[in-house]
């Protein structure tokens, strides 16, 4: 067990200094930072809501970059490995398929983690110099906003290691990320009296396949005037984000194992 | 094969269980009120999309944004802000707990457009969907004040004024200050009012000072409530 975990922080760790030396993902680290920079000057079109503005804005931005960095990090990490070749050197050490897609998510979860800590910290500065008021909701759209980048790394693992090509297996995860989103609704659809039975059955297939990413959506109630903080909402939110992430990746690998390379 | 298989199904139905235990969550349901495709309309298409992908408080602030533009273009002053009710619905329907815009909306409705039916539609509705933020409550009673004076029906204006500030009084968050205002409009009730009516307020005021002497929110509201229940004899030493 030691071993094989010593294996999937080797391959974490290698997947992670992969991404942060790369050229591509620290201009996107950039150009995320300017964004949320950027919404300090927007909030001056707000007047009365600046404060609102800036958090709303910088959480969303975040949000949107820490998904392009995951689809980017994937994308880049397994075009150098499978397009060229590179994954051969990883696979003739004693490193079994299953290991190396674990290690490639956790490595993945890290530079995410790291980036979106880092726009997160910059967002606080911003709120800070401003002296805008943060309370403690702040906390739980941040974990929100790492549980959907995970959730989102999982499936996106996934199809990059099943898809015939990257390009195939990014532009799934991209619909994905979109139809996440609005899997909520579909409850409406489901108990509306007026919806057929096979319309119902099928809705409810997707209802529990695709992911929900309103669940982690702790970024629209931060300004509620109560201050709320969901602490049973946000373990159960947790638990679904882990186990959803587990299961993509647990399919990932054992697809990953079975695929002809 | 076969354990390898139960391996991928058993997380795979762990996460519908966690995500069934978290739809039923009763704070799920209040945290995500269904999105509200006919009464937003008239909203842009870029925003419809923006909120359904799961951005509706960033898209009520660039709404917001829009709304203040409009109101700063003077030639929309000509037409007297024919869209400002529309894109304030929008806005309050997108995003019901966003509390600035209740206020300034029937501001403007209140004073510039004189048109108190809508400022006070907007304030109720803030109020129902914000039950917890006292200065909705305390723009209620101001709107209040302000129309009844205008109808010259002083005594009936005063008395639910009064009765919004006691409900901003009585919620979190509240500035101390509005404590002595409440005060002050019991001890103008009560001189207003016919003699039975006189004894109820001045309890009223009574009550208040004494609540506000033995627990000031302030050292001012005790100096406050001190300077009256003196003045009235109630305090001695």
């Amino acid at each position: 067990m030691k071993e094989r975990i010593e294996k999937i922080l080797a391959v974490a760790g290698n997947t992670f200094k992969e991404c942060v030396r790369h050229r591509i993902l620290n201009v996107l680290l950039i150009f995320a930072a300017a964004m949320i920079g950027g919404s300090f000057l927007i909030r001056e079109l707000a007047p009365g809501a600046e404060d609102r503005v800036l958090i709303d804005t910088g959480l969303a931005l975040t949000e949107i970059f820490g998904f392009l960095t995951v689809v980017l990090s994937l994308f880049i990490t397994s075009y150098e490995e499978f397009e060229m070749r590179n994954i051969w050197i990883t696979l003739t050490k004693p490193v079994s398929r299953g290991l190396f897609a674990a290690g490639k998510f956790a490595g993945i979860c890290l530079t995410v983690t790291v980036n979106t800590l880092l726009m997160l910290s910059l967002l606080l500065l911003l709120a800070r110099i401003n002296s805008a008021a943060v309370n403690t909701s702040f906390i739980a759209a941040s974990i929100g906003i790492l549980l959907t980048l995970y959730v989102s790394a999982g499936f996106t693992m996934l199809f990059m290691l099943t898809s015939t090509n990257l390009t195939t297996g990014t532009l799934f995860s991209v619909l994905f990320y979109l139809i996440g989103h609005l899997t909520q609704n579909l409850k409406g659809l489901i108990t509306s009296p007026k919806t057929a039975v096979a319309v119902k059955f099928t809705a409810s297939v997707f209802y529990y396949v695709l992911p929900d990413f309103a669940a982690f959506n702790f970024r629209d109630q931060i300004y509620l005037s109560g201050g709320v903080f969901h602490y049973p909402l946000l373990l159960k939110a947790s638990a679904y984000g882990v186990l959803y992430a587990l299961a993509c990746l647990l399919i990932a690998g054992f697809a990953f194992s079975k695929k002809e390379l | 094969m076969k354990k390898a298989y139960l391996f991928l199904i058993l997380p795979a139905f762990a996460a519908i269980f966690a995500l069934s235990f978290t739809r039923a969550d009763r704070d799920y349901a209040s945290l995500h009120p269904p999105y509200p495709f006919t009464e937003t309309l008239s909203m842009p298409y870029y925003a419809h999309a923006f909120s359904f992908m799961g951005f509706r408080a960033a898209v009520s602030d660039f709404l917001w944004m829009d709304i203040v533009q409009y109101i700063g273009d003077p030639e929309n002053a000509k037409t007297k802000y024919a869209e400002l009710y529309a894109k304030t619905e929008n806005l309050i329907h997108l995003d019901p707990n966003f509390t600035f815009p209740y206020l300034s909306v029937s501001g403007i409705y209140m004073f510039e457009l004189k048109d108190p039916a809508r400022a006070l539609g907007l304030i109720d509705r803030g109020i129902e969907k914000n039950p917890d933020y006292w200065v909705l409550q305390l723009y209620r009673a101001a709107y209040v004040y302000q129309m009844n004076f205008d109808a010259s029906n002083k005594l009936s204006d005063l008395e639910r004024a009064a009765l919004r500030i006691e409900k901003a009084v009585d919620l979190k968050g509240h500035p101390p200050m509005l404590e002595r205002t409440l005060g002050s409009f019991y001890l103008k009730l009560a001189e207003l009012s016919s003699l039975g009516r006189k004894k109820h307020w001045m309890g009223k005021a009574v009550r208040l000072w004494a609540k506000m002497y033995e627990f000031p929110s302030e050292e001012l509201n005790r100096k406050y409530a001190e300077k009256h229940l003196r003045k009235y004899g109630l305090l001695k030493n």
